[in-house]
């Protein structure tokens, strides 16, 4: 199989043939993409002349080197709205891409573009347009654009309920909160009506233990707060973001956010509030064995002693002052840095005069300053993870707007410069099998949105979630199968939403294969979601597949959960995962573990680890 | 505290090498009891150094000697046990110990204060390997070299000690024994070393003492009770041990037994109103990460504060935190306000406001209780919930807002029957704090 075969066969007139080879050439890793990009002018050439001319469209997109209008004829208007969209985006003509967006009925994409065009009245309109045709409970409305459930929207949350209706209103909220409107006072309510809303769909989100939702709902929240100028908001969601994360079991992403909200406190002049941060942020480290304590410490020091200072120039009470150096200086202590400690307390000496002891405060400074020259070197603070994630507040409207249409996910994803080739060529091949004008899954045969979920779950990224759970709802147990499948390789969180319904469905292969896709998932930062499915099952297949992916995860918080399941269970299944574990933190608690007492099969299964 | 003495033979054993004399059967009791609790809040100490050191921080100056009086040691033990000994000399001699000393601590602050000293050197001991016999072991005499070992930890930890005692925030202590009850259970001790060990929280105590002195000087006197409960405002010459004053201790026996019998000793009587109306207040704070820093300082410090004037008036006090939900009351006992709980109170797990208003008003609808309700919700400036949820709520108690550093209030607060706005140099400086205060105690005046 190579490109010239592929070539040949759509001369021939065998496009069915033609599109399942180059199918399998744009997905090849092995294949080079000058080899592609070589192909593809002569195969855009050879379809046109065929009258393929959404094909043409395609590939003409995927090479970006030409007006595609002309290509158009014989293309179902919308589609080839849509394509001219992407193609007006990507080359930067956003007016053009506005206008080709709302032919196409993408409203949300048509009113970013019309932000960026600079037309942000108009976009306003069609984001208000929007939330009045939103069927809310009792109010269908029937809008194509609205009805469809997609990733956001959740497919057992119709838009106006629960969680993941919540979040959409906050998102339109936010869209017409922030944009340029004519009463300030209306422009306050809809941040008003944003916040509350993601205030009720974070929590909500929360407790369903959607975590990753959760996590976007606090991004928004501090962007709100960036919007609003408002510290309140801004430190919800830093603080949230590093909640969420550290109960994920990302540490060292819950610090940057940590000392991202500290860094952001303290410019605000909220100095008491950097200062607890960066306590926290020791704390944090402390518990989770990282090598950043004494550098965070001797943050919070700084910090306590900042916040001492200012208080004094804003003559509050003194008890106030002290006890903030007081603070500062046991930090400084902790973190062994004596001298800086001495600076806290040489503070504490010159508030004290006339007052209390300063002798006593003097004595002390002079045993730190003794006990200086054995300042152990600087520490060393956590790296700088990257915290600027995807404006979500756009992403997932974006998501929305789609509603989970596999073809126009793929011509996005094409369209997108962004987007890494590899990506592309297999989104290219994805639409290639969408090109007769069922891109609407559930108009496609079983035996072809089968092959349609493969190609989804071959895209690897996570723009391919909201379609696979839009075919998840096909009453086809072979499709369901298939999306399970496909899943294996999307390590996100929101899989779990797909695995978890599988696990119950109706359809015995659904239930067997997403048990065996659990087993082998590999996912570092799932012990959370994997932990409640290992909680919540029925079955013992269910249960230990669970288990066997906790024990994949090799952290000492997935040890000390086995450990605990093979107390309460001793069961082969469960030994067997908990003498994988290995590493040297994990051996250091096998060992402890073992000297408090514990069955003969758990220690033989410990003296592995250890 | 509940004391246990079902303790290791050897921890019991290893007594004898105190050397904190004199060594009396109530003090090794009450070193029992405090070394059962450490064990239970995970810090893992001998017997022998929780007693003396407990003992240093719990008993007056001069009530003991710091003395080596251990038969039978090596030359290299003598070493250590004088270390030892130079080490429980330094601390003692702390301005901060003998202060400490001077408050007749309660068990369960002995405990956190022992936890927040010794939890350092118990991880580090653990780490290296672990500390002398903890365990139940069949050795139930004397052994010097276990004796040694506890010493030399001590020893070595001599500076580190000595800067701990001296650097520790002594506000926080005196609110736990001024505005507080005592804590017995787990939990409780749990707040009390969550305090200790909490900047933040021990900010809070000190500016609920230091408003609460405001409060004092803009209250007028009421009239006096000796019942236990309210808030102390007079002197009397009856009533029970828990009000003696401080100073009656310190008389020899011999004489205290002589006032004892005249009615001549004094206690601390407490204030009452004359009409005892039946007042419920709830105190219902925000504790979202929104309220980090000073705002969360100000909201449980007048929280307190507040608290405890109104529980010298008589009235019923609770205090409720929420979040993205509304938690559990903490009610003021017959023994005050639950103090270390309502500081070491840890939220932060999200904030939905709608909901928690929503679950206030069903409680409020559901109450059984009669009297009057007053509602003080103290919350920050970007707080936004449904405005008909909180009229409903006004129409069913009265509802005082508090929005602490807010630049501008929520729509929804219109509703509400009196409206603060504090802004920080309200809330720091004494003038203006002082107006302040005795404005919000006024406020609840009821109609």
């Amino acid at each position: 199989m190579n490109t010239e075969h592929a070539l040949q066969l759509i001369a021939s007139g065998r496009w069915s043939e033609a599109r399942q080879v180059l199918h399998a050439l744009l997905v090849d890793p092995a294949l080079l993409q000058a080899e592609v990009d070589e192909m593809l002018p002569r195969c855009q050439a050879l379809l046109m002349q065929r009258n393929h001319g959404l094909a043409s469209a395609l590939v003409a997109l995927f090479r970006g080197v030409e007006p595609i209008d002309r290509l158009f004829e014989g293309v179902d208007a919308r589609r080839a709205a849509e394509l001219s969209a992407w193609h007006h985006a990507r080359t930067g003509n956003q007016a053009a891409a506005a206008e080709a967006f709302l032919r196409a009925e993408r409203w949300a994409h048509a009113a970013l573009a019309l932000q960026r065009a600079g037309e942000p009245a108009r976009a306003h309109e069609l984001w208000l347009r929007l939330l009045q045709r939103l069927p809310t409970q009792g109010n269908d409305g029937g809008q194509r654009a609205f009805a469809a459930p997609s990733g956001v929207i959740g497919v057992d949350n119709p838009v106006g309920h629960g969680a993941a209706g919540s979040y959409l209103m906050a998102l339109l909220a936010f869209q017409l909160g922030r944009g340029p409107g004519k009463q300030p006072s209306a422009q306050e309510s809809w941040l008003v009506s944003c916040q509350r809303h993601l205030e009720a769909a974070a929590c909500a989100y929360g407790e369903a233990g959607e975590s990753e939702r959760a996590f976007d709902c606090y991004v928004v929240l501090s962007e709100l707060g960036h919007v609003q100028n408002a510290f309140e908001n801004l430190i919800e969601g830093f603080l949230g973001c590093a909640r969420v994360v550290r109960e994920d079991g990302l540490h060292l992403l819950a610090l940057s956010f940590l000392q991202k909200a500290a860094h952001m406190a303290d410019a605000k002049g909220e100095y008491h509030a950097a200062a607890t941060i960066w306590d926290d942020a020791a704390k944090q480290a402390a518990a989770t064995g990282l090598p950043y304590v004494r550098s965070l410490r001797e943050a919070a020091g700084a910090a306590w002693l900042a916040c001492a200072r200012r208080y004094r120039q804003l003559q509050m009470p003194q008890s106030m002052v002290r006890h903030a150096l007081l603070a500062s200086a046991h930090a400084f202590v902790a973190a062994d840095v004596p001298a800086r400690a001495a600076e806290a307390v040489g503070d504490l000496a010159q508030i004290a005069k006339g007052a209390a002891d300063p002798a006593r405060y003097e004595q002390i400074v002079r045993r730190l300053l003794a006990a200086s020259g054995t300042d152990q070197p600087a520490g060393v603070m956590p790296p700088e993870t990257d915290t600027r994630f995807a404006n979500v507040w756009e992403v997932d409207l974006l998501e929305w707007d789609l509603a989970g249409d596999p073809f126009s996910t793929a011509i996005a994803l094409i369209g997108s410069a962004a987007v890494p080739i590899v990506v592309r060529r297999r989104a290219l091949a994805l639409a290639l099998l969408l090109v007769d004008g069922h891109s609407a899954p559930n108009e496609l045969a079983p035996e072809q949105q089968v092959q349609v979920a493969r190609t989804i779950g071959e895209l690897r990224v996570y723009d391919a979630l909201a379609p696979l759970e839009r075919l998840f709802l096909s009453n086809d147990a072979a499709v369901r199968r298939a999306v399970v499948q496909a899943i294996r390789g999307l390590p996100y969180k929101r899989s779990f939403g797909i695995l978890r319904r599988a696990l119950c469905d109706p359809a015995n292969v659904v239930v067997q294969e997403a048990t065996r896709v659990l087993a082998r998932f590999q996912f570092a930062h799932a012990l959370a979601p994997l932990a409640a499915i290992a909680r919540g099952a029925t079955t013992p297949e269910v249960r230990y597949a669970a288990l066997e992916a906790i024990g994949r995860i090799q952290t000492p918080d997935a040890f000390d959960f086995v450990l605990r399941w093979c107390r309460e269970d001793p069961s082969p299944p469960a030994i067997s995962v908990l003498g994988t574990f290995r590493g040297s933190i994990v051996a250091q608690l096998a060992r402890e573990a073992g000297q408090l007492g514990v069955p003969d099969v758990i220690r033989s299964a410990l003296e592995r680890i250890i | 505290m509940a004391f246990d003495f079902d303790v290791p033979a050897a921890e019991r054993a290893l007594l004898t090498a105190s050397c904190v004399v004199p060594r009396t059967t109530e003090l090794e009791a009450r070193a029992v009891g405090w070394w059962r609790s450490l064990n239970r809040l995970g810090v893992e100490m001998p017997l022998v150094i929780v007693h003396d050191v407990g003992r240093i921080l719990a008993t007056p100056l001069g009530s003991y000697s710091v003395v080596l009086d251990v038969a039978g040691l090596t030359p290299a033990m003598k070493r250590e046990g004088d270390a030892y000994v130079s080490a429980l000399g330094a601390l003692a001699a702390t301005p901060t110990t003998h202060r400490l000393a001077s408050l007749r601590l309660r068990d369960a602050v002995v405990v956190g204060l022992l936890a927040r000293l010794l939890g350092p050197l118990a991880i580090a001991s653990r780490s290296r390997g672990g500390l002398p016999s903890t365990d139940d072991s069949p050795v139930t005499r004397f052994a010097p070299e276990r004796a040694q070992r506890s010493w030399a930890l001590i020893a070595a930890a001599r500076e580190r000690l000595v800067l701990a005692i001296e650097l520790l925030d002594l506000d926080s202590v005196l609110a736990l024994m001024t505005l507080g009850d005592d804590a017995d259970e787990l939990g409780s001790l749990l707040d009390i070393v969550t305090l200790l060990d909490s900047p933040d929280a021990q900010d809070a105590a000190a500016f609920s003492l230091e408003l609460m002195a405001s409060l004092s000087d803009s209250q007028q006197r009421n009239a006096v009770n000796m019942a236990s409960a309210g808030g102390y405002s007079t002197l009397e010459r009856r009533g029970s041990l828990e009000s003696l004053l401080v100073s009656e201790f310190a008389l020899d026996d011999e004489l205290f037994l002589l006032r004892l019998r005249d009615n001549e000793l004094l206690y601390w009587g407490r204030e009452r109103d004359d009409e005892r109306d039946e007042i419920v207040h709830w105190f219902v704070i925000d504790a979202s990460a929104s309220m980090r820093g000073a705002r969360g300082v100000f909201a449980r410090g007048v929280a307190l504060s507040l608290g405890r004037v109104f529980v010298g008036k008589g009235h019923a006090v609770a205090v409720r935190f929420f979040d993205s939900r509304l938690h559990e009351p903490m009610r003021a006992g017959p023994r005050g306000l639950p103090v270390a709980s309502v500081l070491a109170f840890r939220g932060e797990n999200g904030r939905y406001l709608d909901r928690c208003a929503k679950q206030l008003l069903q409680e409020i609808v559901t109450r059984r209780a009669s009297g009057q309700l007053v509602v003080h919700f103290i919350t920050h400036g970007q707080a936004q919930v449904d405005k008909a949820t909180m009229q409903q709520l006004a129409g069913r108690c009265r509802l005082q807002v508090i929005f602490v550093e807010a630049e501008s209030r929520p729509e929804w607060s219109d509703v509400a029957a009196h409206v603060d706005m504090i802004a920080a140099e309200d809330v720091f400086k004494r003038e203006q704090r002082l107006q302040r205060a005795t404005r919000l105690v006024q406020k609840v005046k009821l109609a």
